[in-house]
């Protein structure tokens, strides 16, 4: 945040709610940019509207506003850069000559995906490798969650939560994250340089990496 | 999440909620974290049917206008193409569904069956890999101990920081924390050290997501007993990228730990202080060094 007075005046009102300010604060901003990603254009950047919807927030504080409810108002500040995001975007796409959306399609126009087998298997391969690094738990789990679908899927869900016995919230969580985990593994696979030649495992990755780093 | 049926948070994202609905929906995702996990999950389940081939034409046509065009929903799509055929590998034999083998949203049969053999060839390699090139008795100490019954489960080479050349009994042993389940209940991750070792060199992951002011983040990571004296701070870090990851490390003198239930808590330096990123809990113990 760009002024540390309206930071630490946010950070205390959200101490009036939790006892844990600094994780209310990262739990609030996980949410606000869970809700930015879906509802603003695709030029526009959801974590930097977030931080923007903060920083507007806790400069509310420090000027003495009093906020009831922060997350409702924070919601406020969301939906007004929402409007300013979509604004900013159609002016854009009006000056560029080269994009021939209408306003109706803002958030829409996708070619939805060309069809790519080599980035598809890029992917695959990407896959392969970040599953052998979870542990067996982990990517047993994974799998059975998504691996179901359609009418299947919750019912599924419910009896391999009971299988464990945790409850479907906890059992979500989990592969929630070990998803969101994967999915970063792979993007960092993919946008590595190939090297013929090289294992590619993320432990072998992260042991050469610690080599070269003590050789240099 | 109470009174709110499955399938709001899948509505929501097709934007076939009714406004009124849409408002409440917001204001409880911006106030309630399960919320907000439920629509990812939803998200994830949303793009698992698209690329299954499994929307109506009109469901399709909003994921590909909301959903494919966030910045990397196409990278998303892709990646649940990839998640289903691993899952309908993982199925295997087993599976012996008229569904099983059918093209999958543009992924083919032919392309899910091509990658058997380098799944295999893949594992086998990193065995091979891991078994050749380190010695044994300098394994990576494992993030989680399971017995090592498949070849999944071998433990991985270890990386001894801060000994070039020549292994030795006092050489770190390293230990990477992954940041997979943050708020998840999986309980402490179990870690054995040799009894020989002297220093355990930590290595954390960072997935506190981008900077964006521009400055060089740092940080620092203590460990608490289970009592929660503390037992080791870390000076000023910056995190370094290896491979597809951000970590931070440093290295703890093994007699300050002492064994059992540990808390490590990953926290970046703000302005304002330490801002909390990450904590695991990790059980630790001793181990003799020889099989």
């Amino acid at each position: 945040m760009a002024d540390p007075a309206a930071f630490g005046c946010l950070l205390q009102r959200l101490r009036e709610d939790d006892p844990s300010p600094e994780q209310a604060y990262e739990r609030l901003r996980f949410r606000l940019i869970t809700f930015l990603r879906i509802r603003v254009p695709v030029e526009a950047d959801a974590e930097a509207l977030a931080d923007t919807a903060l920083d507007r927030l806790g400069r509310r504080l420090h000027e003495g506003t009093v906020v009831a409810s922060v997350p409702q108002y924070t919601l406020g500040i969301a939906r007004l850069l929402v409007k300013e995001a979509e604004a900013r975007v159609i002016s854009e796409r009006k000056r560029s000559a080269s994009f021939a959306y209408e306003h109706a399609a803002l958030t829409g126009g996708a070619p939805g995906i060309p069809p790519d087998e080599e980035t598809d298997d890029a992917v695959m391969r990407a896959l392969a490798a970040c599953l052998e690094s979870l542990t067996r738990d982990a990517r047993d789990l994974v799998l059975s969650y998504y691996g179901s679908d359609g009418s299947a899927r919750i019912a599924s869900r419910h009896e391999l939560a009971g299988k464990l016995g945790i409850a479907p919230n906890a059992l979500r969580n989990r592969a929630l994250r070990v998803r969101m985990r994967l999915e970063k593994c792979v993007s960092g696979r993919l946008a590595q340089p190939k090297k013929p030649g090289v294992m590619h495992s993320v432990e072998t990755s992260l042991l050469t990496g610690t080599q070269r780093e003590r050789t240099r | 999440m109470s009174g709110m049926p499955d399938d709001t948070p899948r509505q929501y994202l097709l934007r076939t909620l009714p406004e009124a609905e849409t408002l409440q929906f917001e204001e409880r995702l911006l106030a309630d974290d399960e919320c907000a996990d439920r629509l990812r999950e939803a998200e994830d389940d949303l793009l698992d049917d698209c690329a299954s081939g499994r929307l109506s034409a009109e469901e399709r046509e909003a994921v590909e206008r909301y959903l494919l065009n966030a910045s990397n929903g196409v990278d998303r799509l892709r990646f649940a193409r990839a998640l289903a055929a691993s899952a309908r590998l993982e199925k295997g034999s087993d599976d012996t569904s008229p569904s099983a083998g059918r093209a999958h949203g543009g992924l083919t049969a032919r392309t899910t069956g091509k990658w058997i053999v380098p799944f295999g060839v893949l594992l086998a390699a990193s065995v091979a890999f891991a078994l050749l090139i380190f010695p044994s008795s300098k394994r990576q100490v494992p993030m989680e101990s399971q017995p090592a019954t498949s070849a999944r489960d071998v433990p991985l080479p270890v990386a001894p920081v801060g000994v070039p050349g020549a292994v030795n009994a006092s050489a770190p042993y390293s230990v990477l924390l992954l940041a997979e389940v943050q708020r998840g209940a999986d309980g402490a991750t179990q870690v054995s050290i040799p009894s020989s070792a002297e220093q355990v060199h930590l290595q954390l992951e960072v997935a506190d997501g981008t900077s964006t002011s521009g400055d060089v983040p740092t940080y620092r990571f203590m460990v608490r007993n289970a009592e929660g004296r503390e037992l080791f701070v870390s000076g000023a870090l910056a995190a370094r990228q290896v491979a597809a990851y951000r970590i931070v490390e440093a290295s703890v003198p093994v007699n300050s730990l002492g064994t059992g239930t540990l808390h490590v808590q990953l926290s970046r330096i703000d302005k304002g202080g330490l801002r909390p990123v990450f904590d695991w809990e990790v059980n630790l113990r001793t181990a003799a060094t020889t099989p």
